[in-house]
């Protein structure tokens, strides 16, 4: 049986994170430059579906990394991946404007369930612009709307990622 | 909410398949009653055989002005002329005098012969279906279910419509078909592969194939950003599928059938045994948001 979650606990679930951020920026040890290693699981965004990633700050104002994302739906495998830089032209350590973008190779292959038809492949080389909101202390949080660009024409998507920074 | 995203998540990251899907046979169109009974009007005369018979297959979107439908087709240098005409999305509404089928065939000539095939009901006891405008007499109506496929939203029955014309005295055998959107290619050779194992023979198979070019997770969501920078050609894989089959492809080269900002190759005409001589996409037909895509055969 599982317990009740009184009010008491629930205002200490919200309230002692709060605490514990607003001591850290007290500390300065927040931001990109004490927390350079971010790694992370995107929904949606650069793999479709989702992806896992990682990029690590090399400047206050510059990252890089790259992501990774597998998908098999229906006899069709989908690899994704998209290493890039990030770029953080206005904000300050915890809040910031993000801007992405780098390459992307996907490879399509498509498997037959069907007698009398052999299956196809693809693979394809691209780009991606992704501009969007970051949120790093421990917790990182970004919220992106990207264009995907290749042989095939543009498409816009959107992504969050949900991760840790170290 | 939570469990929907699980699962697309889940599905993408392990796979999802279906089990192979229970095929069904033709049945005579007698054998359907109720709503989904198909609507066929024949005449026995049979005008003599042209020297190329042409053959459209088009979407016509609902029809819904069908007195605008019958103007574009006659005025139409490519439908003009046509013998016969495989229609997808045609509709049948009980507040109209008749069958949008029959009110396009009367509107085109009192004299041609149809065929309306519903397949889902919709709104109000309309139907949605297919149907086929026929100059020759037609015989051998039938209709055969053809694969099911769950598409969360907006899941249809689908049917496929075969009918044989006496072209004065020579039988043809077509096959109308109208494929989910919302399915990946696999799905889709698996939905038509019945109405193909199932027709032996000389045969021309024409409709709306809807090979559009994206992945579908869930059947629900396309997956935008991968098919921008690969992509594999659902019209060409299934060009290549039924060429297999014993098919020639003359509509392969065409280009987009749609009438929409972004083109796409959803509609074919496919030919077995018979010879087409000719072939073209009715581009100045703008009614609908596909074009008609029409070939010319050797009776």
């Amino acid at each position: 049986m599982r317990a009740p979650v009184t009010p008491v606990a629930l205002s200490l679930c919200v309230a002692l994170p709060s605490l514990a951020a607003g001591a850290e920026v007290a500390q300065g040890v927040t931001g990109r430059a004490r927390r350079p290693h971010a790694l992370y699981v995107e929904l949606m965004g650069k793999g479709g579906l989702y992806s896992v990633g990682y990029d690590y700050a090399l400047l206050p104002w510059l990252a890089a990394g790259s992501s990774l994302s597998y998908l098999q739906i229906d006899g069709q495998h989908i690899v994704t991946l998209s290493p890039y830089v990030n770029l953080y032209p206005v904000g300050g350590a915890v809040d910031a404007l993000l801007l992405q973008l780098g390459p992307q190779l996907v490879h399509l292959s498509l498997e037959s369930e069907v007698e009398g038809w052999a299956g196809a492949k693809a693979t394809g080389l691209g780009g991606q612009v992704s501009l969007g909101y970051e949120y790093r202390r421990r917790f990182l949080l970004r919220a992106v709307a990207t264009l995907t660009f290749g042989q095939h024409g543009v498409a816009p998507w959107v992504g969050v990622s949900l991760g840790w920074s170290l | 909410m939570r469990g929907a995203c699980a699962a697309l998540l889940l599905c993408g990251l392990t796979g999802c398949t279906d089990d192979r899907p229970a095929w069904s046979d033709w049945r005579p169109w007698q054998s359907f009653h109720g709503a989904l009974r198909p609507e066929v009007r024949t005449r026995r005369h049979s005008p003599a055989a042209p020297a190329r018979l042409r053959l459209v297959t088009f979407n016509v979107e609902r029809a819904p002005d069908v007195p605008a439908l019958a103007r574009a087709i006659l005025g139409s240098p490519a439908l003009g002329r046509a013998h016969v005409l495989l229609l997808q999305e045609m509709e049948h509404h009980p507040t109209e005098p008749a069958s949008r089928a029959r009110l396009l065939a009367d509107a085109l000539d009192p004299a041609l012969n149809y065929v309306y095939a519903p397949t889902r009901q919709v709104d109000h006891d309309a139907t949605h279906g297919l149907a086929l405008i026929s100059r020759y007499p037609l015989s051998r109506v039938e209709v055969m279910e053809l694969p099911y496929f769950d598409l969360h939203i907006s899941s249809s029955r689908q049917i496929a419509l075969g009918v044989t014309v006496d072209i004065d005295g020579t039988p043809l055998r077509l096959v109308n078909v109208h494929l989910d959107t919302r399915i990946n290619f696999n799905q889709r050779l698996l939905q038509l592969e019945p109405a193909v194992a199932l027709s032996p023979g000389p045969l021309v198979l024409g409709g709306d194939f809807n090979t559009n070019p994206y992945t579908w997770a869930e059947r629900t969501v396309p997956l935008l950003p991968a098919r921008s920078i690969a992509a594999i050609d659902q019209a060409v894989e299934l060009d290549r599928y039924l060429e297999q089959q014993g098919f020639s492809a003359p509509t392969a080269a065409l280009g987009d059938t749609t009438n929409m900002p972004v083109g796409y190759r959803l509609d074919s005409i496919y030919c077995r045994v018979i010879h087409a001589v000719d072939a073209g996409v009715a581009r100045e037909v703008e009614v609908s948001d596909h074009h008609p895509v029409w070939i010319d055969v050797l009776p």
